[in-house]
């Protein structure tokens, strides 16, 4: 049987490439990406630790779903800010985007 | 002993890793999505592995069936030439460093508990123990749930409404 700690470390390395994303990229989209991964890194945590230490209750399942169903909620509103900014502005590259600043 | 849940593990963590990594580093952003929805998918086998069938069920649904197509549609309206985005960002060695650093001190971390040679414990729960769950002790938080989506599906159409005067 596989152990927690494999489970642990493969999360680990999906939340890194995730963070990988968003410090490294300007593609709002490609941030966009970075995020979905760190939130699944997220769930596969819960569902784990679920699973090996407190599988008598499915708390950590149910909570992944509501991270899920947050994560969607996220996506739409998210990916409408993308669309409305390429829209007025005909960009999405996050470093050319600085009207506040000037 | 190699056993079939340990291929099957290796073979899903190997799925989900590389598409993670490739939609980040796809030519273009259109691989790149298509990419997420396989790597999103790797992670509905590892849920399944985990005797998580309800939370893969609801992943494959909501992240591969309604996200990674939102996400498609989004990049074809917001991807303005091919040309442009075809060139490939040079790789940040900042980034990849940060991302090293975090993975490796979060894996060491677990490594240094004794939690991480664990036994999986317990029986395997149902669809109904999620359920109970979930209209029992969770009934509040599901409605609240609800208005949130609804409220968030509000507010994109609100957004989508904007235009240049």
């Amino acid at each position: 049987m596989i152990p927690l700690l494999d489970y642990i470390v493969l999360s680990a390395i999906l939340f890194g490439i995730g963070v990988y994303g968003l410090v490294s990229k300007g593609n709002a989209l490609r941030l966009f990406f970075a995020i979905e991964i760190v939130i699944n890194a997220a769930n596969i945590n819960l569902v784990s630790f679920n699973r090996y230490i407190s599988a008598s209750t499915p708390q950590g399942q149910t909570f992944a779903l509501f991270s899920i169903a947050i994560a969607a909620a996220e996506a739409a509103v998210g990916l409408a800010i993308i669309i409305v900014t390429f829209r007025l502005n005909k960009e999405v590259n996050v470093f050319k985007l600085r009207k506040l600043k000037s | 002993m190699i056993s079939a849940s340990d291929i099957a593990f290796f073979v899903l963590s190997a799925l989900t890793l590389g598409a993670a990594i490739y939609s980040l580093e796809s030519r273009q952003v259109v691989y790149g999505a298509i990419s997420l929805a396989f790597s999103f998918l790797g992670v509905a086998g590892l849920f399944i592995l985990l005797d998580a069938t309800f939370v893969a069920l609801f992943q494959i649904i909501v992240y591969v069936g309604a996200v990674a197509v939102l996400i498609l549609f989004t990049v074809m309206l917001v991807t303005k030439e091919v040309e442009r985005e075809a060139r490939r960002e040079p790789i940040q060695p900042l980034g990849v460093a940060i991302a090293v650093i975090v993975a490796i001190l979060v894996s060491f971390v677990a490594s240094l508990s004794t939690m991480g040679s664990l036994p999986p414990s317990g029986p395997i729960l149902g669809v109904s123990d999620i359920g109970n769950l979930l209209t029992g002790q969770y009934a509040f938080p599901l409605e609240v749930l609800g208005l949130v989506l609804g409220a968030s599906v509000v507010g994109a159409l609100t957004l989508a409404k904007i235009d240049k005067e």
